[in-house]
This record gives structure tokens, C-alpha cells and sequence, in this order.
């Protein structure tokens, strides 16, 4: 176990969890489904198809668990998983909105009642519609450039980690994220 | 310092810049670089408002009974496993692995012993039988050849003596 100790934490839980000890799981769970949940929710930006779709990024960590080697940070890993599976998820569904109905977007807190006009609920609904926007600007962006950003910005990863995930290199990675900070702050300018 | 807008590959000092994410002693130059560049200081100051931007948008609550749910799921995959991988995980997770190791290379030595049976009469032997067969073979003929030899002496002594003459 020598080798193991010199591992990141993470890798040496997973290689725990590999040579049969299942209640390693437990901690590597609670360290990483909150970010990886709030990634794939800011991606799909469905509380419920984040939940799924977070449920089958653990589900296949431990079913690969066989063949975990440490080579690799084990949250790349995660988050490589993590992003494959968000972006099948947005090609399905816009495969979906091509072919059905236009989806009814439920932005957060548009749909409050406004009978009430007491200036809590207005501002309220301002707030709503910022985030709104913010959202819609997020959603705007290639799908490659709203990974990056969400990475960056959120799980506040390095651009080294980050083209890890993506698959490509750390030169592409910041061009990606120039490019997708630029055209949020040309979108949200008005807000400013 | 060179301006991070204009020079070539450099705008990533401005992002680490507005993120937080550089030394002390290189965000003090990009610090006082910004200060000087209205170019850069318009680009950060419209950078930050995008993140502040950003900074509001929270995730939505993770539901109660995501890890329950996870959990029902890891132990339905867990009984669609093998029995023998299961039995193999259970020894394997446990400082055995090595001694389990070591007895099943030596159960399988064990069977190659039984196998070869090293110890039972060498295949060499039945050639010594045989060239013994072919000595003995070639010594009765030896010894036929001399009684002929030997009659044919008896039969003609003369023609001995003359032999001896010579």
C-alpha cells in the first residue's frame, strides 16, 4: 500500500474500492456529487435530468471500478464521464425538439404568481429574469465553450485539468474560454 | 510588461487575473499593467461585471434521496455480479491476496507433479532393455560364428597346421 499512499486521496479510495471495499465508495460519493451534480445541472439545466444523469456518472465509476488504473486525476476522470454523458443528453434533446413539440422552458421563477404586487415579489421577479439571462447566455454558448467555461468558472479548475476533460490542449482550452467569456459579457452587457 | 490584449497568447493572464488565480508577484505586474492600459482595464472591468454575473446563479438543491437511490442501484449491480467474482473480491480485498496467490501456484505445481510423475522409472530405461536385448542378440551370433569357426577347424586340421607354417 506504499505506492497507494503517495496516490491523491481520491485515487487511493478508488483503488480501495477496486480491490473490493465497497464502503470506500462512500467518502469519493460524498466528496464529488455535489460538484459533479451542479455541473451537469448548469449543462442540461434540468434539476431532474442533472439528478439522472449524475446517478449514471457514479453508477459507471463503480462498475469500472476493475479497471481503475490511477493514471489520471481521478476528478478528470469524473468529469470526463461527467460531460460525455451531458453531452449525449443535449444531443438527444435537441434531436428531440427537431422532431416534437418545442420544449416549454421553465426558468427559474418566471412563472411566479404576480397578483401580488408587494416589492419582495418584484424584486423577485427581477432577480428571476437576470438569472434568466444568465442562464439563456449559458446555454447560447458551443457546447465545448459552456463546459469550459462552467469548469473554469465554477469548479474552478485548471486549464491543464480542464483540457484533460475536453480532450484537447491547454492553448485551446484558454482560446475556448476568451471566447465563450467574450461573447457572455456581449450578451449580459445590458445587465451590467 | 507586454499588454495581454496585444501580445499574442497572453489574454490568459487577464482571465487568471479577474479569477484570482495568479502569484502574488505576477498579478502585482498585471495589477499596475491594468492601471496604465485603458484597453486592459476595459476588458477586466467588463470581465468582472460577466462574473459577478455569473456568481448569482446558484445551483438547484440536490434531492434528498439521490444517494439512497444511487445506493439501491450500486446493489442491484452487485447481485448481477458472478458468484465467483464475487467470492474472488471478497478474498482478494483482504491482506490474503498474496498467501491466495501463492497456494494456487502451488496447488497447480502440485497437479503438474501428479501429472509428469518424476519420480516413477525413466523412459530411459526401456532403451537400456532394448540395447541389452541387441548385445545379447549379437553375442549369440558371436558365439555361433566361433562354433562354426571352430568345426570347421576339426574337420580339416591340416589345413590348420599349414595355417601355423605360414
Amino acid at each position: 500500500m506504499e505506492a497507494v499512499a503517495a496516490l491523491e486521496p481520491d485515487a487511493e479510495l478508488m483503488l480501495r474500492v477496486k480491490a473490493g471495499d465497497a464502503a470506500s465508495f462512500g467518502p469519493l460519493l460524498a466528496r464529488h456529487r455535489g460538484p459533479v451534480i451542479h455541473f451537469l445541472y448548469r449543462m442540461v439545466q434540468n434539476p431532474a435530468v442533472a439528478e439522472e444523469l449524475a446517478q449514471e456518472v457514479f453508477l459507471r465509476v463503480y462498475r469500472a471500478r476493475e479497471s481503475y488504473v490511477a493514471s489520471a486525476k481521478f476528478t478528470t476522470w469524473l468529469f470526463r464521464i461527467a460531460l460525455h454523458l451531458a453531452l449525449n443528453n443535449l444531443r438527444d434533446a435537441r434531436g428531440e425538439k427537431e422532431t416534437g413539440s418545442l420544449d416549454q422552458e421553465t426558468e427559474d421563477g418566471l412563472q411566479l404568481q404576480v397578483a401580488d404586487r408587494s416589492p419582495s415579489v418584484e424584486q423577485r421577479l427581477v432577480e428571476a429574469a437576470r438569472l434568466a439571462e444568465v442562464r439563456r447566455a449559458i446555454r447560447a454558448l458551443p457546447d465545448n465553450q459552456r463546459a469550459a467555461v462552467l469548469m473554469h468558472k465554477y469548479e474552478e479548475m485548471g486549464y491543464a485539468q480542464i483540457a484533460q476533460v475536453l480532450g484537447c490542449s491547454e492553448s485551446a482550452v484558454k482560446s475556448l474560454l476568451f471566447r465563450a467569456y467574450e461573447t457572455l459579457r456581449a450578451r449580459l452587457a445590458h445587465m451590467g | 510588461m507586454e499588454c495581454p490584449i496585444q501580445a499574442r497568447g497572453k489574454k490568459d493572464l487577464l482571465l487568471d487575473f479577474c479569477a484570482h488565480t495568479l502569484d502574488a508577484k505576477a498579478a502585482a505586474e498585471v495589477e499596475a499593467h491594468v492601471a496604465a492600459c485603458p484597453e486592459c482595464k476595459a476588458w477586466t472591468d467588463a470581465h468582472m461585471r460577466t462574473w459577478t454575473l455569473l456568481d448569482d446563479w446558484e445551483p438547484a438543491p440536490i434531492s434528498p434521496d439521490f444517494e439512497r437511490k444511487l445506493r439501491e442501484r450500486i446493489a442491484l449491480e452487485d447481485e448481477r455480479t458472478p458468484w465467483w467474482k464475487a467470492v474472488w473480491q471478497s478474498f482478494a480485498a483482504r491482506p490474503l491476496k498474496p498467501a491466495l496467490s501463492a497456494a494456487l501456484v502451488c496447488l497447480l505445481l502440485l497437479a503438474g507433479l501428479l501429472f509428469v510423475r518424476p519420480w516413477s522409472a525413466p523412459p530411459v530405461h526401456r532403451g537400456v532393455e532394448t540395447i541389452d536385448a541387441d548385445r545379447l542378440e549379437k553375442a549369440l551370433d558371436d558365439v555361433d560364428m566361433l562354433r562354426q569357426v571352430g568345426a570347421a577347424g576339426e574337420a580339416s586340421p591340416g589345413q590348420a597346421k599349414a595355417g601355423e607354417a605360414m
